[in-house]
């Protein structure tokens, strides 16, 4: 019995060898300036599609030039965490509700130039619950439409509509600060659209328009990411210009 | 009518009479006071104006007066001035003679006017009457003053302040003109008063140093046209920066020094971020992608040359163009372009090393790559304007290029020692490297988001050599000076509360300072100083730090004052005689000077009806009425 313990130890010694090995190691440990996907953890139902931060990771290391951390990092909005991540994801189902510390550390952190992604996977109350958030952070503030030819329609991908698992809008909100979209509110349940089953296949089929509509929330999301790493870049002269020749 | 009531009617008439007490006026000699002349004895009074002068002394002649000789000293002469011989004085210090004559209560000054000591403003006597032996004075129009600002913008509206005086004239109207290069910039018509400041507005479309030559229109038989036209130079800086900004990746690095850079109205930024890279895939047509192709051909063979300063972040250029392109870079530095690389995985890599952006950074690059995924903290080595005011360096920072050498200066480096912040000037041109890419988290982690603008602005600044950056500014006529001519110049500080001091070394080693007084809320005040010595004065204007330190040299030279302004000056007799209650005589004006010496009288007034006789006969005359009655009328 003993002879077999030590051997199941170190077999899991090897094991995390090579599993450290293959998460990058030193890599996963550095953060430095890559993008790092953050997940807003709270009481209730905040993680309600797991895998699809890890599919969303993986599409942008070999779709685009951004190099991020391989997997997301939950964190407490109350801690000052949040703040070596200036792009915040917060998801969930049903109604929630954060702490005055959590709260506090939002508003410093989106005023300070960060972006909050707020995704809807199921409403029950968690469209009242983000109404009652975006009061709370911005009290002279109200989530409003996001207009189609924002910068957000065009950051990576030219895009004409809100895609996502569910079609409730077919556009996107947000709550705009210092002439950005500081939080971006989806209520398409995008991150649900990039779900896989342990077979590589779409775990939810997209309602109404199928497949297309999973594409737009795809390329919906990756201009999110963008948005928040490259601001309003695209909105310079010599990238405007070109776009519109390319728009007509 | 009896005899008693006219008596009665002539005792009320003349008590009437002494109630009003009218007077009589009679002009009456004023009694001789002690008095003296001073006869101006300095080499500007040689010639005709000498014998002028002897003229008046003549008059002086049966005058109890004290005689006195005055140039740079001044001297007792026991006779009239003449018998001292001619004038041999090298200096003209009216006020200072003046003011060692404050005992006397009057003062004649028999001078040429061309006043040119360094004493302003002295006491002196009670009165000072001028009689004035220089020639017939001929209307001279002047530019006294030219104040420009230390800096106008391309295409933005600058102005300069002129002041301009017109001696024995006025013209109806008068007109200053602004040349650059022969070319008229700008001409301002005005109505001129004897002495005015006109403002004078002006576009300059190019940047550089531009000389201008400012001229006052001219009139017939001016005594002097050369003091009609001034120069003055100014920097034209760029209406903006133009920022080329090339990142080889999304990060956050680059999303706020973006943001950083675009929110300044000075910059004007341009940037490109590589979003996908040659060997990403590409799951979309070109129709659904906004991407544009990176114009680097454009860029680094036509484009380059516009701008003012080329940040590359994290950019491998293998990728996207020819290692000959970064010849454009180094040609771009020496011609005075400025250039910065930040670091990151991809920056500072061995593509680099021998390149020819090499020997324009500040750092030499090491054989491999030495991106290290390392955790530091950093402090300061070499103090500069860049890394100025009170900060502690105590960030963690993640990601650090590790180079063979530093070249330039290290201004930040680890707690390690490993170079941090270098900076270089080279030919033209200014560089930096900023050796690691989370100085994000300054504004977004610290406490104070202050600390990462204030790092950046001074950097870049320096970097387009922005006169921004300096504390302390001064605008200065690029001139020599005379000994006993007041320099001028103006002192502008960047912090309102900041207080300075300037320090003078004279010629002979001799220290000066003083505080410079700035009125409440002003960061701009004229400063003047009058060297008496000849030789290289030494300035320096300085915080109470040390760190807004301005130093400047300017040379003095020798002159010989009599001869280099010996112009007759009419209107400082004039305004001195004023200013002391006296009369102010031209030399040929001989009639008046001898009447106001013999015959100076004052009005006096009689009141003979207030007189001791008056009142004394009058009671007489009361009494002599009272016992007339008495005897006649009886009880």
């Amino acid at each position: 019995m003993k002879k077999g313990n030590s051997k199941a130890k170190l077999i899991l010694f090897f094991v995390l060898i090579v599993n450290v090995a293959l998460l990058g190691g030193e890599d996963d440990l550095f953060l430095g300036n890559r993008f790092y996907f953050a997940q807003i953890r709270y009481a209730g139902n905040w993680d309600p599609h797991p895998g699809a931060a890890h599919e969303i990771l993986h599409f942008l290391s070999l779709n685009t030039s951004v190099d991020p951390m391989e997997e997301k990092k939950s964190v407490d909005p109350a801690s000052d965490d949040i703040f070596y991540c200036p792009f915040l994801y917060l998801a969930g189902g049903g109604k929630f509700t954060l702490p005055d510390a959590a709260v506090k550390n939002l508003r410093r952190h989106l005023e300070r130039g960060g972006l909050l992604w707020i995704d809807e996977a199921e409403d029950e109350g968690f469209r009242e619950s983000v109404q009652s958030l975006v009061k709370r952070i911005f009290p002279d503030k109200n989530i409003e439409r996001i207009p189609g030819d924002s910068v957000i329609f065009y950051s990576f991908y030219l895009l004409p509509e809100a895609g996502g698992r569910r079609r409730i809008r077919d556009y996107i909100e947000g709550v705009s600060l210092d002439g950005r979209w500081a939080l971006v509110y989806s209520r398409n349940d995008l991150s649900g659209g990039w779900v896989r089953d342990r077979l590589g296949n779409w775990q939810y089929p997209c309602i109404p328009d199928g497949e297309r509509q999973r594409w737009e929330g795809i390329k919906l999301t990756v201009n999110i990411i963008m948005y928040a790493l490259c601001d309003t870049y695209k909105l310079d002269k010599i990238h405007r210009e070109y776009l519109d020749r390319k728009l007509e | 009518m009896n005899k008693r009531m006219l008596l009665r009617f002539l005792f009320f008439g003349l008590m009437l009479l002494t109630a009003l007490s009218p007077h009589l006026s009679r002009k009456k000699k004023k009694s001789l006071i002690r008095r003296a002349v001073l006869a101006d004895a300095s080499r500007s009074m040689l010639g005709d104006r000498w014998a002028r002068a002897e003229k008046v002394f003549k008059q002086f002649e049966d005058a109890a007066v004290d005689w006195y000789l005055f140039s740079g000293e001044l001297e007792r002469t026991e006779n009239r001035a003449s018998s001292a011989g001619p004038p041999d004085g090298n200096l003209t210090d009216i006020p200072r003679a003046l003011g060692e004559l404050s005992d006397y209560s009057e003062v004649y000054i028999i001078s040429d006017g061309a006043n040119n000591g360094p004493t302003e403003g002295a006491g002196g006597p009670a009165r000072v009457h001028s009689i004035y032996v220089g020639e017939k004075p001929s209307p001279d129009g002047s530019i006294e003053e030219a104040e420009s600002p230390f800096y106008a913008f391309a295409g933005t509206p600058a102005e300069l302040k002129v002041k301009v005086k017109f001696r024995n004239f006025l013209p109806n109207r008068s007109r200053i003109v602004l040349k650059s290069g022969g070319k008229i910039i700008s001409e301002h018509s005005f109505r001129p008063f004897p002495e005015t400041v006109q403002n004078i507005e002006f576009v300059q479309e190019k940047e550089g140093e531009h000389v201008y030559q400012l001229w006052l229109e001219g009139e017939k038989g001016e005594a002097d046209l050369r003091n009609n036209s001034r120069e003055i130079r100014l920097e034209v800086l760029p209406e903006k920066f133009r920022v080329l900004y090339i990142c080889g990746r999304p990060g956050w690095e680059y999303r706020f020094l973006r943001s950083f850079i675009k929110s300044n109205p000075r910059f004007e930024l341009i940037s490109f971020i590589i979003l996908r890279n040659p060997e990403d895939v590409s799951l979309v047509s070109e129709r659904e992608s906004a991407l544009i192709p990176f114009p680097a051909r454009e860029i680094f063979l036509n484009e380059l040359p516009r701008y003012h300063l080329l940040i590359l972040e994290n950019f491998d250029y293998k990728r996207f163009f020819p290692a000959a392109y970064l010849g454009k870079v180094s040609e771009f530095v020496e011609k005075g372009g400025a250039f910065l690389m930040i670091g990151g995985e991809d920056a500072f890599g061995v593509n680099y090393a021998g390149s020819p952006v090499e020997g324009v950074l500040p750092v030499r690059i090491a054989g491999t790559d030495q991106f290290q995924k390392k955790t530091f903290t950093l402090r300061t080595k070499e103090p500069h304007p860049v890394i100025s005011g009170e900060k502690s360096w105590n960030f963690v920072m993640e990601g650090l290029n590790r180079v063979q050498s530093a070249e330039g200066k290290v201004l930040l480096e680890t707690t390690e020692g490993e170079p941090f912040l270098c900076v270089k000037e080279t030919g033209r041109g200014r560089t930096a490297a900023v050796l690691g890419n989370t100085t994000w988290r300054w504004q977004f982690l610290s406490l104070e988001s202050y600390f990462y603008w204030d790092f950046w602005s001074k950097l870049v600044y320096w970097l387009v050599r922005s006169p921004f950056l300096e504390e302390v500014r001064i605008f200065r006529e690029p001139r020599s000076y005379k000994r006993g001519e007041v320099m001028k110049w103006f002192v502008e500080k960047e912090n309102e509360t900041a207080e300075l001091k300037l320090f003078v070394r004279t010629p002979s080693g001799k220290k000066e300072e003083r505080n410079l007084e700035f009125p409440f809320s002003q960061k701009r005040i004229p400063v003047s100083y009058i060297p008496l010595e000849s030789g290289p004065y030494n300035f320096s204007i300085r915080g109470p730090d040390g760190r807004s330190r301005k130093d400047f040299t300017i040379s003095v030279e020798e002159i010989d004052f009599e001869t280099s302004r010996s112009e007759g000056d009419p209107e400082y007799l004039k305004e001195l005689s004023a200013a002391h209650g006296g009369e102010f005589f031209n030399f040929d004006e001989e009639k008046r000077l001898r009447e106001f010496l013999e015959g100076e009288s004052v009005l006096e007034r009689i009141y003979p009806f207030r007189s001791a006789y008056w009142l004394g006969f009058l009671f007489l005359f009361l009494l002599s009425l009272w016992l007339w009655e008495r005897y006649n009328y009886g009880k």
